[in-house]
């Protein structure tokens, strides 16, 4: 009967840690310790009545436990309104999820500029993707990119695809990092914002791999 | 302004009914709350605290510290109610004596 007395208190406290932080500071202690001398008198009472005290405790658990996370997450989107809720951040994490989010969009007009662009205004989309892929329209025939402005910007769309997986897995995990360790105090706008260039990030990736982006590198490295 | 709180869930009103003569502590309210009842409402710990949060909220009771556990040696919380909990348990306790008071009419008309 003591171990199972233990173990059963020992769950309790567990599954006090599923409440928010704020209701588990104001009351925590204390539900344990009434749970403690609730269960020692029934325990008293007879095995039936501690069994049938410990199921009510363990039934109730989840709803209330529910309850109390719904009502927290109501009220942290209320203090999310509030601007000075930000201010909680520390700026280096702020600074560095401009940074992130800057460097991933500076990544998307570069990518969609010096490559997509091109390889639609020269007409390669119509033409058959396997011969694309193998070279039969090297961008080095075209006039555009003999010129001065159209060599740097093969160059800088060579530097961009090397520099893809790691430029796009780098910032994407970063702001990842950030956006959900902090989901709560960052204002909507910059969720919002931070979810749409981490989205990005995926994307790129997922286009890297996919046929129409394997046929654009190719052609763009040839 | 009282009366926008009515009525009072069987719950609340036996947490506030409990508090009415003297403060108490969370385990004591569970179990004048059962008797109260005749074994009707009978609280969890999750149940009654997440009511006691909401009536602390709402403002209809405080919380101080009061003494020692002789069991565990830990401060126990106790809980009164507010002068606002006292006029809305009031408020409901008359709500319902003349909702009884009607009741006891018609009965004895015998017209029910």
């Amino acid at each position: 009967m003591k171990i199972f007395l233990r173990i059963v208190k020992y769950f309790y406290r567990q599954l006090l840690n599923f409440y928010p932080a704020a209701f588990r500071e104001a009351f925590a202690d204390e539900m344990y310790t009434v749970f403690c001398e609730a269960v020692a008198e029934s325990e008293r009472d007879g095995l039936i009545a501690m069994l049938e005290f410990c199921l009510l405790e363990f039934i109730t658990f989840p709803a209330s436990i529910i309850r109390e996370q719904l009502a927290a997450y109501q009220n942290r989107q209320l203090l999310m309104t509030d601007e000075r809720l930000m201010m909680q951040l520390p700026q280096t994490t702020i600074r560095m999820q401009r940074l992130c989010i800057t460097s991933i969009l500076i990544l998307t007009v570069a990518f969609s500029l010096c490559i997509v662009l091109p390889f639609f205004a020269f007409g390669l989309h119509s033409e058959p993707a396997a011969q694309v892929a193998l070279g039969a329209y090297d961008p080095k025939c075209y006039h555009f990119y003999q010129t001065a402005f159209g060599q740097l910007s093969r160059l800088a769309g060579l530097l961009l695809i090397l520099s893809i997986p790691f430029w796009a897995t780098t910032s994407g995990t970063i702001l990842a990092f950030l956006l959900f360790g902090n989901w709560y105090r960052w204002q909507p706008s910059w969720r919002r914002i931070s979810a749409v260039a981490f989205v990005i990030s995926i994307s790129f990736h997922l286009f890297l791999l996919s046929d129409a982006g394997r046929v654009i590198v190719a052609w763009y490295l040839d | 302004m009282t009366e926008s709180h009515l009525p009072l869930t069987e719950a609340t009103f036996f947490i506030l009914l409990s508090l009415a003569t003297d403060p108490k502590h969370g385990y004591a309210i569970m179990k004048d709350v059962a008797s109260l009842s005749e074994d009707r409402v009978t609280f969890s710990t999750s149940t009654l605290y997440g009511a006691l949060k909401r009536l602390l909220e709402q403002n209809w009771i405080e919380r101080f510290e009061g003494h020692k556990s002789p069991d565990t040696g830990r401060i126990q919380k106790h809980y009164q109610l507010t002068d606002l909990g006292r006029r809305i348990l009031q408020a409901d306790v008359e709500r319902l004596q003349s909702l009884t008071r009607a009741a006891q009419m018609r009965l004895q008309d015998g017209t029910i």
